[in-house]
């Protein structure tokens, strides 16, 4: 059962991995993420890791999905125009021949990876944990011995909930060309209508 | 004549084995298809049941809506209007199923899917009785919202492949609606966890098992349920919050160029997320399939025993309490889904921005403030009778943050919200 | 069934399964031109970590879950990445109309 399911995920992951890349569009691209997201949630249950499955759902397969198709809506879908660059080529097949080399060496390293020490009470301490689910004890782990990083992991989030709300502030599109979406229509809507400003509305 | 006989008595051979040679086939399977055909089953089971609840609230709805506005609403079709939403049904199975050249054939066609398959799940998930549950996982409750906020991803993706303005608008604030209500919710829900200390909804349900006073809706945290049940409303787009789908500006939302049974789908589907959330409230925040008087009334009363034995039936000894139990659970889901018509019946849609800022502006910090004060009360006041003085300082010390802290954020709140409207009138005039 | 398989699904076997997909994501994030896609492929190596963090936890020593709980760090962190980048990405588009990685040449310092 685990074996067959295993080789379905592994199989759906890798192809839809391949898909991430490749796509042409990107659009297709994030739909090819969103499945290796639920194959890695699919990885972690035959895992025992059945917070983090859920955890991965939530945080990966719709939160960070549905922020990517946002920043796509906003950015238009359109394929970007052909390369002028001389050496594209080149660049591209390192690229391809240094990700290929990357994933055959780590391939090769871990194939005949055994771990050098390897708990004696593995079997019924994974009983243990299926039979009660890995949330009780994530919440005390989190609280007591990884406490320090907890903290900091808090006030990275919040550090980057500042930055994104900055960087996506309204002035910017004031500054630029404001090619997609202006938001002040009282300067847009009436000029594009061919209004004066001083007839205005009245 | 004698050969078909013998046939015939042959077969009659067979047939009382017939169960014990197919159990033994059964036996003799990988453990894969046992697994996998059981799994089907469920799904199959929660499907239905999806359904047929899509299918009574339909006609509920338009039902009750027809008495809120003075009309007889639908009378037609079968005794009393009963069958109309069948009718309805199979007039959409028949409709045209129109398609664009300019929209993704692809997305187009498996956007309502997406939105339909995780709703059906949840309904696996959630307990009617101590029986009648699909799965039961030690963290139902977060795989709930898990599944639940899959959903979205169908709706940007109607919006994004029907190529059309309007469809794309909705999508888009559909999409911004449910991370921004995403919060409030698993955050009111996160007072529960806190006080029953587990995430598994039978036995959420069971730690409210002694009645009224246990509910966690009535005493214990009735913050949490308000903020609950209203970012609920949000996240399956219900009236105040329906502006993904908003008629009267966006044409029709996401599901404009939807038509026939794509279109039936994503119906069908809002409604049975009504009824998943609405059932999430009766067991997490009312008491589940317990009565209000604690326990369940034929095991008190000793109705059940009784029945069982004068009938000479006994397993209607085990039958009539799950009864009673589904009973209760329907009832309770029932009133809340009226609730939600009601809700429809009376309030108007809310502004974009008005959204946003409601969401997080007031329920986000009010939900922060709740679980605060839920985890100062499982602190300090859980055990109060082990050691009594202290408990009563924190009592009083807890009661005063809880109505200055709660009871000024509102006032601060509504200030805002009164000097915001009073510059808006008076830029317009 | 009759799958052929190995006889045993064994810690080696995620870990060639994570190097696979982190070889994929390297090679989208070096090959990628549009922002959005570069985005993606980093988010793929992220998860092929956990991965490989949560088979080597659930193998070595399954009482102890701190495997688990450096996934959730990784997972928190990916999640702040994502936003600020594509933030990063919407205000570049704002600005210059484009979302290809070499439309931004002038980023030179």
């Amino acid at each position: 059962m685990d074996t067959l399911v295993f080789w379905f995920f592994a199989v759906v992951s890798v192809l839809m991995a391949i898909g991430v890349v490749f796509a042409p569009s990107v659009l297709y691209a994030a739909l090819c993420l969103l499945s290796v997201f639920f194959c890695m949630a699919g990885f972690f249950l035959l895992n025992n890791a059945d917070f983090l499955a859920v955890a991965q759902v939530m945080v990966y397969a719709v939160g960070l999905t549905i922020v990517l198709m946002f920043g796509l809506m906003f950015t238009g879908n359109q394929a970007l125009p052909a390369q002028d660059n001389k050496w594209g080529w080149l660049v591209k097949t390192i690229a391809v021949f240094s990700g290929l080399s990357i994933a055959g060496v780590l391939a090769k390293a871990s194939s005949s990876f055994v771990p050098k020490f390897v708990t004696p009470m593995a079997e019924p301490m994974k009983q243990n944990v299926i039979a009660n689910g890995t949330a009780t004890q994530l919440g005390e782990l989190l609280l007591t011995k990884y406490i320090l990083p907890f903290e900091l992991v808090s006030v990275l989030l919040l550090i980057a909930m500042i930055g994104a709300i900055l960087l996506s502030k309204k002035t910017f599109s004031d500054q630029g060309s404001g090619v997609f979406f202006s938001f002040d229509e009282g300067k847009l809507v009436p000029e594009a209508l061919g209004w004066k400003k001083d007839v205005g509305l009245e | 004549m004698m050969m078909s006989t013998s046939w015939i008595t042959s077969i009659a051979d067979i047939l009382p084995k017939l169960p014990q040679i197919v159990w033994d086939w059964w036996l003799t399977l990988p453990d894969a298809v046992p697994a996998f055909t059981v799994g089907l089953i469920v799904f199959a089971i929660a499907a239905l049941m999806g359904q047929l609840a899509a299918i009574v609230m339909v006609l509920m709805e338009r039902k009750v809506l027809s008495w809120f506005t003075q009309r007889k609403g639908p009378n037609r079709v079968g005794p009393l209007g009963l069958l109309q939403t069948i009718a309805d049904g199979v007039k959409l199975l028949f409709k045209e199923d129109i398609m664009n050249d300019a929209q993704d054939k692809f997305l187009f066609t498996i956007a309502p899917a997406i939105f339909l398959f995780p709703v059906f799940v949840m309904f696996a998930l959630v307990p009617f009785s101590t029986s009648i549950i699909g799965v039961s996982l030690p963290i139902g409750l977060l795989a709930l919202f898990a599944l639940s906020s899959i959903s979205v991803i169908g709706i940007v993706l109607a919006g994004w492949a029907s190529n059309n303005k309007f469809s794309l608008l909705g999508g888009m604030r559909s999409a911004a609606q449910a991370i921004s209500y995403e919060i409030p919710l698993v955050l009111s829900l996160l007072g529960v966890v806190l006080l029953t200390g587990t995430m598994d909804l039978t036995k959420i349900i069971e730690a409210q098992r002694g009645g009224l006073l246990h509910w966690f809706g009535i005493f214990l945290a009735p913050v949490s349920f308000l903020i609950f049940y209203t970012a609920s409303l949000a996240e399956v787009n219900r009236v105040p919050f329906d502006l993904p789908e908003a008629e009267s500006e966006l044409v029709g939302g996401y599901n404009t160029e939807y038509s026939g049974m794509k279109f039936a789908t994503f119906f069908l589907a809002e409604y049975a997320g009504l009824f998943i959330i609405s059932a999430i409230s009766a067991a997490v925040f009312f008491g589940g399939y317990y009565s209000p008087f604690g326990g369940l009334i034929v095991e008190q009363t000793g109705a059940s025993v009784w029945l069982a034995s004068t009938l000479g039936v006994p397993q209607l000894k085990e039958l009539i309490p799950h009864a009673e139990m589904l009973l209760w659970m329907l009832g309770k889901t029932y009133i809340f889904v009226y609730m939600a018509m009601l809700i429809r019946g009376t309030l108007p849609r809310l502004k974009p921005d008005e959204l946003m800022g409601f969401s997080w502006k007031f329920l986000l910090p009010l939900s922060l403030i709740n679980v605060l004060m839920i985890a100062f009360v499982k602190l300090f006041l859980m055990d109060w009778a082990e050691n009594l003085p202290t408990s009563w300082i924190y009592l009083g010390i807890a009661l005063l943050i809880a109505i200055f802290g709660v009871g000024g954020f509102c006032l601060w709140t509504s200030r805002s919200f009164t000097k915001q409207l009073q510059s808006r009138f008076k830029q317009q005039a | 069934m009759s799958v052929a398989v190995t006889p045993e699904i064994g810690l080696s076997t995620y870990l060639v399964l994570a190097s696979i997909l982190f070889g994929l994501g390297f090679m989208g994030v070096a090959t990628g031109r549009h922002l959005m896609r570069t985005l993606m492929c980093v988010e793929l190596m992220l998860n092929a970590v956990n991965l490989a963090l949560v088979a080597i936890n659930n193998t070595v020593n399954p009482g102890d879950l701190s495997g688990q709980v450096f996934a959730i760090f990784v997972l928190t962190v990916s999640a702040a990445e994502a936003a600020v980048g594509i933030a990063i990405v919407i205000a570049l588009f704002k600005n210059t109309g484009s979302v290809d990685a070499d439309a931004f040449k002038e980023l030179k310092g």
